[in-house]
């Protein structure tokens, strides 16, 4: 039926064209922000060929037009689309306005000029490209308020307003990426150098990419086409001293005039054994690489999107972090051995951390006359992780730990076609996930069998009230069915009284385990709404949100001996969902000489899922502290901040600060793993007469972490007297100093080289990080400077 | 451009279709876990006395504790000579982990503590290395009362080392006995 209506609606067009056609439109594109005109723009007329871009003026004429009923696309690669019905009896002239902040508030991620408009809450093409050869989360924590919790120094997972793992979504490509990551030590699975451009989503905009986000969304930008036929090419080449790394990056991108478009990036890093101020680290090497491959073909009114993209790491793990039981962990915290130093070298021995992440999707969008735009996504995603521990004879090359997780997503999106002063859209979600540990490793699963049925649908409307005054709001709602297969202990299904509240699930007992097939199901409702208000150079950005988190498997189904932390992790079928309530206030001022960002938020949790320690239990192996997954009532509150001042001469200076305090409500402690405040400082140079040469220095300080949980008390059968384990010991405050030197040579043709020399740690400090889950182990890397070049032709 | 879109259907539906072979995932594979040690067996000799202590945990690191057993007491100013076993008797026939012990001497080394009326536990077997491994021991007692026996098997511990906090590596085993010396 569809078909039959769009071949109609071809054929009057056909029939339009046989008449004597002169007239024409003449418009003119403007940002409705700032009023200022858009260069670049695509109108197009809808079942045509025509197709005519906006000048530097916004300016653009569409000639031939016959009399009748016209229906016009206009879309800016930094703006949403507008779609326009048009009567035409005379020659018109017009102007439109393209909802540029509106429509991408919060997440504009393509900045155009660093100095016109920073984006707090982004990071740009550029800022990334400098950033290649770090690791995600480091690169994403330049944004104010973000931090890494680390394991070593390869492994590093973004915490978002002192919140991470399962409450942080990172959504790439249109995808939400789904990698384990509700483990402590399993990173986001996404290459730096990939990256087209990243920023956090707040607010109703952010309930759009998904549930759970409790802390926050990192989106990851599409790949756009330009209409033009353009071919470019970028490599980047860098190469440090500490742990004698290397990075090779190369990027293709290949552009047509009719919107299609393919490209090819390509990044192999690589590191050994890095040294901090007293030697080399054993076994702290890593092997990072990557392949993704965008192609697409964007019409006015139709277009395809597919994606593929692999993703391989090879970790090292501290050799001395491997621990057999808790006093070993008490020798090394208390400083009873001494750390071991070895000679720098590649290798990448156990203990050692294997992880794969292969992606693809295809999205397809249709525009329906008069009617709205629909999309429709298919995703694919395979997650593998080994782990490999040090073990006895010939099981060291069999993986300890190796999971699978297998996604399939779909999901379609309507955006209704509607005046230029509001916006609907609607979505909905299914993914379906299996998870699959291989038992080929001899060790009793981490995380059990499980498939999950995930289904959900939004709604999304903004309106503008005023030139002033705009509102967006979401409403979602998901349903979450979990089917695991598991064995318990018997002794730990006894233990944790589940014999008779759950004996439904019991499949069959054998002597020492009991397989059960958990079947659970949740529900879950969020809501949010952002009030945006612009006055001149002022903006303020309120947002409410009522977020509910489904509880993930760890927290469901954990269940023994976490080798690598020294503890027994249990998790619990008792969970239920945790509900967050947030407010957050965000006032930005801009002007070409001042960019203040202020961003205070309260974000109280019922039912907040947290690990918390409940007692010790005795083994062959020796005591080990008991972490239990329990729920409890929390509250954050923090605040980030963020000042830059353009001086003349080419002076800029920038000072932020983030501060975030957790509090358990339920038992009046500290949350572990909290950020402790700091601040940092930065000064960079830049000549008019030398245009291209800058220099950068940062300052920055980490203040010691006051608010920390309780130690904990063990009792010692070898000594027979309780220690104490100072696992929760805050290092102190550090002040680390880092400067970079850059120079952009000028264009030659179509080539543009730019070489960086940067250095971390200038002063070699020895120091520990409390986001180092490995801090007792060793001190953090010492100096470290940076070479890269990169090549854009 | 529709031959490329159609392209495109194909190529994408060949990833998937080679991608999406799932597992069988009708009912796991239960594990027994191999290399568990769940139990350690001390035996003490001097003549015909023979003392035996054991310490057996079949659940692993489920919630119960070890079962520790002593069977007799030492006799006071005496040398017995002692062996360690490291056992799976959560699988039968139980499986003997002392021979990879063994096997990866190198890798191994058995640490004592003691107190009370016991003066000395001293390793009688070495590695290839010469070092000492700890699977055999002479003890010696002193006068009589009370005395505590512990045993840690390290692996990958520092060798040559200064004792068992020079040591470092990975605790697999750490058992300790109240014995009395009569």
């Amino acid at each position: 039926m569809k078909y039959r209506l769009l071949f109609m609606v071809f054929l009057v067009f056909e029939s339009v064209y046989s008449q004597d056609c002169h007239l024409s439109l003449r418009g003119k594109v403007i940002d409705q922000h700032d009023k200022k005109p858009l260069e670049g723009a695509i109108i197009s007329i809808f079942g045509t060929k025509k197709q005519v871009l906006s000048n530097s003026e916004g300016v653009f004429v569409l000639q031939g037009l016959c009399e009748g009923f016209y229906e016009l696309e206009v879309s800016h690669l930094n703006c949403g689309t507008q779609f326009i019905t048009l009567q035409m009896d005379n020659n018109l002239e017009k102007t439109f306005y393209l909802e540029h902040h509106v429509e991408e508030l919060n997440e504009v991620a393509l900045v155009k000029k660093r100095e016109s408009t920073p984006s707090e809450q982004s990071l740009n093409a550029a800022v990334l490209d400098n950033s290649a050869a770090q690791n995600f989360a480091e690169a994403l924590s330049q944004i104010q308020g973000v931090s890494t919790l680390k394991t070593g120094n390869s492994i590093a997972k973004p915490l978002i307003q002192g919140m991470l793992g399962s409450r942080v979504i990172t959504h790439n490509q249109g995808v939400r990426m789904q990698d384990m990551e509700w483990g402590e030590e399993h990173a986001p699975n996404i290459a730096t150098s990939s990256i087209e451009g990243v920023s956090l989503a707040v607010g109703a905009k952010a309930l759009k990419y998904g549930s759970d986000a409790v802390g926050g969304v990192i989106v990851l930008d599409p790949r756009k086409p330009v209409f033009a036929n353009k071919q470019r090419h970028e490599f980047i080449w860098a190469g440090q001293t500490n742990g004698k790394g290397v990075l090779g990056s190369y990027k293709l991108d290949k552009d047509f005039e009719n919107g299609a478009f393919y490209g090819l990036q390509f990044a192999f890093k690589k590191s050994g054994n890095n040294l901090n101020s007293q030697g080399y680290l054993m076994n702290t090497g890593l092997e990072q690489t990557n392949l993704s491959i965008p192609l697409g073909w964007h019409k006015a009114n139709k277009g395809i999107d597919v994606y593929f993209s692999f993703f391989k790491a090879n970790n090292g793990i501290l050799r001395n972090a491997h621990i057999g039981n808790i006093q070993d962990l008490i020798n090394q915290i208390n400083g009873n051995v001494t750390s071991d130093y070895g000679a720098f070298n590649y290798e990448i021995e156990n203990p050692r951390q294997d992880v794969s992440h292969f992606l693809a999707k295809i999205s397809t969008y249709y525009h329906i006359p008069s009617f709205g735009k629909w999309t429709f996504q298919y995703d694919y995603q395979r997650n593998r992780r080994k782990e490999f521990d040090i073990r006895l004879g010939d099981r060291n090359k069999l993986p300890g730990v190796d999971l699978q997780l297998t996604t399939h997503g779909f999901q379609s999106l309507l955006k209704l076609d509607t005046t230029n002063d509001k916006l609907v859209e609607f979505g909905w979600s299914t993914d379906y996930q299996l998870h699959y540990p291989n038992p080929a490793t001899g060790v009793k699963r981490l995380i059990p069998d499980y498939n999950s049925l995930n289904m959900g649908a939004f709604v999304y409307g903004s309106k503008t009230l005023s030139n002033a005054l705009s509102l967006e709001a979401t409403i979602r709602t998901h349903n979450i069915r979990i089917n695991a297969d598991k064995y318990y202990k018997s002794s730990r299904w006894e233990a944790l009284d589940y014999i008779e509240d759950f004996s439904s699930f019991v499949v069959e007992e054998f002597d020492f385990q009991i397989l059960t097939a958990p079947k659970l199901n949740f529900q879950t409702i969020s809501a949010a709404l952002s009030l945006h208000y612009n006055k001149k150079e002022h903006k303020f950005h309120t947002n409410v949100q009522y977020i509910e988190r489904a509880p993930n498997p760890a927290e469901l189904f954990s269940e023994g001996l976490h080798h690598s932390a020294a503890r027994i992790e249990l998790g619990s079928l008792r969970m239920q969902k945790e509900k967050a309530t947030k407010l957050g206030f965000q006032y930005q001022y801009l002007t070409d000489k001042r960019s203040v960002w202020l961003a205070p938020y309260l974000n109280l949790i019922s039912d907040y899922m947290a690990l918390i320690p409940t007692g010790v239990e005795y083994t062959i192996r020796g005591a080990f502290p008991v972490w239990e997954y329990q729920q409890t009532n929390a509250r954050f509150t923090g605040v980030d901040f963020k000042w830059t001042e353009y001086f003349s001469k080419g002076i800029q200076m920038t000072n932020g600060w983030s501060v975030v305090k957790a509090l358990d409500l339920k038992r009046n402690t500290a949350f572990p793993n909290i950020p402790p405040v700091n601040t940092h400082h930065e000064l960079e140079k830049s000549f008019d007469k030398l245009p291209g040469l800058s220099f950068q220095v940062t300052g920055q300080y980490h203040f010691k972490q006051n608010e920390v949980p309780d130690n904990l008390t063990i009792y010692n059968p070898s000594t027979q007297s309780n220690q104490t384990l100072e696992i929760n010991r805050a290092p102190n405050g550090f002040f680390l100093l880092s400067s970079v030197v850059e120079y952009q040579f000028p264009k030659s043709g179509n080539s543009q080289y730019k070489l960086r020399l940067s250095a971390d740690n200038l002063t070699n400090l020895a120091y520990q990080n409390y986001l180092n889950r490995l801090r007792y182990f060793s001190n953090e890397l010492g100096r470290n400077i940076q070479l890269q070049l990169q090549i854009n032709f | 451009m529709k031959k490329i879109t159609k392209n495109l259907f194909v190529l994408s539906l060949l990833v998937f279709g080679l991608q999406s072979c799932s597992e069988d995932n009708d009912r796991p594979e239960m594990i027994n876990e191999e290399e568990v040690i769940t139990s350690v067996r001390v035996t003490l000799t001097s003549g015909n006395e023979t003392v035996s202590m054991s310490s057996v945990d079949l659940d692993g690191d489920g919630p119960n504790p070890p079962v520790v057993n002593v069977q007799g007491n030492l006799g006071s100013n005496k040398t017995y000579t002692g062996s360690i076993r490291f056992l799976n008797e959560a699988e039968s026939p139980a499986e003997e982990i002392t021979e990879e012990v063994a096997e990866e001497a190198d890798e191994h080394q058995v640490f004592y503590t003691f107190s009370g009326g016991i003066s000395s536990v001293i390793a009688t077997d070495t590695d290839s290395n010469s070092n000492p491994l700890g699977l055999t021991f002479n003890l010696t007692t002193n006068d009589a009362g009370n005395a505590t026996l512990g045993f840690t098997l390290r692996h990958e511990p520092k060798k040559p080392n200064a004792g068992i906090l020079d040591a470092g590596g990975e605790t697999d085993v750490e058992v300790l006995f109240n014995v009395v010396v009569e």
